[in-house]
This record gives C-alpha cells, sequence and structure tokens, in this order.
C-alpha cells in the first residue's frame, strides 16, 4: 500500500469504518510511515474536535410544515378542480336536457309505478387515517404530540383502537422518537391522554399494557406493546422515572445493530 | 407504511440542516427528498432501504441548494461553522461518515461514488478542518 492510498483511506481507518482487511493494511503502512503517522494524527484531532458537535432542533411545527408539502397521508385532501370555464354553459345546458327528459317520461305516466331508490353509494374510502378520530371510537393512528417547548418532535404513526363502550384502549405496538434534554420532564399527549415520561432507560408496566422506554445513541424511544389498557380519559400516567445514560453521548449510528463509531 | 418523519426521524433533518446551514432551507431540503421518497418504489429490506433514503435525501440536498443557495449559514458555534465552510461534497461525506455512523460501502452507495473517493472527501474536509484548528483566529 502506498502513502497516497493509505491516506486517501485514513478518514475511514479513524472512523473505524473500514473492512477489516482494508484497516489491517492501512494500520500496517500507518505504524511503518512517519509521514502517514502525522496525517493520521491531525485527522484524529479533526475528528475529536467535531465530536461536541450540536446540531440545532427541528422547529417545532416540522411535522406540520411537511405535512403541509409533502405527506398525502397527513395533509387534508385538495378541493376537487373546478371546470374549465368555457365547458360550464356546456354542463348548464346538459343538465337542463337531462331535467327535461324525467319530466317528459312523468308527463306520459312512465313514473306512475314506484320505482325503489338506488342503493345509497358506500361512503370513499379514506385513503388516509384521520389523526383524530379517538374522540367517537373506532380505528385510528396514535397520535404522540410534544407539548410546545419539548423537543420531542418525530412519532411513529403506531395504529390503536379505541373501544369506547368498554373504556379500553388497544395499542398496537409502535415507535416514538424524540430527543429530550437530560431530566428535562416531557408531557406527551397520546389521543389526548395525557402521559408524562422522564427520560431514562427502563420498563414500565404501568397500565395493563407495557410501555418500553429507551435512550438509545441520544434518542429517546417509547415502544408500545399491544396490550390492552384501562385508562380512564384525562388519567396523567407517571412512567418509572429512570438514570440519565452515563458518559459522552455517543455518535449515532445509521444502521441499527452497527457498532457506534468512537 | 410510516411517513419518512417518521421512520427517518431527528438524523434526517440533522443531515439537512447540516448540508444547508439554514432551518428554512433544511425544512425544503427534507420536503424535497420526502416527496421523491414517496413517489419511488424504495427497497423493503434493510440497509437497502437506509441506504435508498439516505440517497434521496443527499440528492435532495444538493437539488435545494443548487436550486436555491442558502443565504449565510445560522450557527457561529465553532465547530460546526467549520463544517459549513467545507464544500458541499466535503460537507456530505464528512456528515454521513461523522454523524450518522455510516460504513465505507455506505458511504460510496449514497454518494454514488466509489467508497474510496467517499472517504477520500471526508479525509479532505478533516484535514481543512485540522489546517483551520491550526491557524490562529482571525
Amino acid at each position: 500500500m502506498t502513502c497516497l492510498e493509505a491516506q486517501d483511506l485514513l478518514a475511514g481507518f479513524v472512523a473505524q469504518a473500514l473492512p477489516e482487511a482494508s484497516r489491517a493494511a492501512v494500520s500496517a503502512h500507518v505504524a511503518a510511515c512517519p509521514s502517514c503517522q502525522d496525517a493520521a494524527r491531525r485527522v484524529r484531532t479533526a475528528w475529536e474536535f467535531l465530536g461536541g458537535l450540536e446540531f440545532p432542533p427541528p422547529p417545532l411545527d416540522l411535522r406540520a410544515r411537511l405535512a403541509a408539502v409533502t405527506v398525502p397521508a397527513l395533509a387534508p385532501p385538495p378541493p376537487p378542480p373546478a371546470p374549465p370555464r368555457r365547458w360550464r354553459g356546456g354542463i348548464v345546458l346538459a343538465l337542463l336536457v337531462l331535467g327535461a327528459v324525467p319530466a317528459a317520461l312523468w308527463f306520459r305516466g312512465a313514473f306512475r309505478k314506484p320505482v325503489p331508490p338506488p342503493p345509497a353509494a358506500p361512503p370513499p374510502a379514506p385513503d388516509a387515517p384521520a389523526l383524530t378520530p379517538w374522540s367517537h371510537g373506532g380505528e385510528g393512528v396514535l397520535q404522540l404530540v410534544a407539548v410546545p417547548g419539548a423537543e420531542i418532535w418525530a412519532a411513529s404513526g403506531s395504529e390503536g383502537m379505541l373501544d369506547e363502550a368498554a373504556g379500553r384502549l388497544h395499542l398496537v405496538e409502535g415507535t416514538v422518537w424524540g430527543h429530550p434534554l437530560a431530566g428535562e420532564m416531557l408531557r406527551l399527549d397520546v389521543a389526548g391522554w395525557p402521559v408524562t415520561v422522564t427520560r431514562g432507560t427502563f420498563t414500565a408496566e404501568g397500565f395493563g399494557g407495557t410501555a418500553s422506554l429507551t435512550c438509545h445513541e441520544g434518542f429517546l424511544r417509547i415502544d408500545l406493546k399491544p396490550e390492552p389498557l384501562a385508562v380512564p380519559e384525562g388519567t396523567t400516567v407517571l412512567l418509572m422515572e429512570g438514570k440519565p445514560p452515563l458518559g459522552p453521548r455517543p455518535s449515532r449510528s445509521l444502521y441499527p445493530g452497527s457498532p457506534g463509531r468512537p | 407504511m410510516p411517513s419518512p418523519l417518521e421512520e427517518f426521524g431527528r438524523p434526517a433533518w440533522e443531515f439537512a440542516w447540516g448540508y444547508t446551514g439554514r432551518t428554512d432551507a433544511g425544512v425544503a431540503a427534507l420536503a424535497r427528498a420526502f416527496r421523491a421518497w414517496e413517489s419511488s418504489r424504495p427497497p423493503r429490506e434493510e440497509p437497502e432501504r437506509r441506504r435508498a433514503f439516505w440517497r434521496t435525501l443527499a440528492d435532495a440536498c444538493r437539488q435545494q441548494v443548487s436550486a436555491c443557495p442558502p443565504g449565510a449559514p445560522e450557527s457561529t458555534d465553532p465547530p460546526l461553522a467549520r463544517v459549513l465552510c467545507l464544500p458541499l461534497e466535503l460537507r456530505e461525506a464528512l456528515l454521513l461518515l461523522r454523524f450518522h455512523g455510516a460504513s465505507a460501502e455506505d458511504l460510496g452507495t449514497i454518494l454514488g461514488c466509489p467508497p474510496e473517493v467517499a472517504l477520500a472527501r471526508a479525509r479532505r474536509a478533516l484535514m481543512r478542518i485540522a489546517l483551520a484548528q491550526a491557524m490562529p483566529p482571525p
């Protein structure tokens, strides 16, 4: 391996992102080459300098702003397009003609026999789940919405079902992501049912089901298990308080299961 | 199927922000990426699915910046300012490698180039930052 080849791979070497064979080759070359040792030291210094970088939090209305322009499942349906102006006169004329035909048939007695009304057309199936269907029961999308000021900003669309007669809330497994500050109390609203969580790594069995909260690579993750719940509306459930993770915040991994970078 | 925002969450935001350097441009880049993602037929299996998403996001950020160059970066935080001073092709490689833990193979797939080329870009980015650190502040 030449110096040029080794130095091109130095970033991957420092990031531990190289395959094993390449990593061994770069390591052997750097150990024997003073020039590449100096380059590796510089790269490593810059790498560590970036360790304390914090990106600005996303705007609190990010979800709404994106839903307005991108996600059809979250955006209200667009109004039907108005017919072109030049056709409007033709449409009115056609309606008049269509109305005149039944009138003429009525005069001829064709409509004296009662005709059963046509079956009502079924309501069009909604192509997107409504976001707030919980007040009247039925199936819907469970939303976890952070109160403004909290940093939780994204929640997965977990499916759930509310059985109002039985007073039970059935949750289907889902995941919520957040990024709270250490020790910060966050107030979440689960489809109108307030839930209070604190940062930590724990599993709580609070309300007939299981809610697992974990801190993973700087993110709070809430996993809801498909267990029936019996929570009266308006109940505030305090899940077990956990300890904030120790040590420096690890870098995030793009791929679950891959080792974190130093 | 969850929306891309729900599936990829904050890392996608941070990449978009780190690429554009501004909140409004980051939101626009995310919107562009999500539109492209939802109009495509992305792979269902990991890790191809995530690679495909990050490639879509990187492409959208590139298009956003070329179509509507963002203004001055909003942050003056020293490490972040160093990143935002980098040319875009170096910046995207560094963002993926340093802050999202991409492997060499992931880098090549996402950036659409051989892994060695992507790693060389990341190395050049790091060397520039090291050089800027060695220079006295103005």
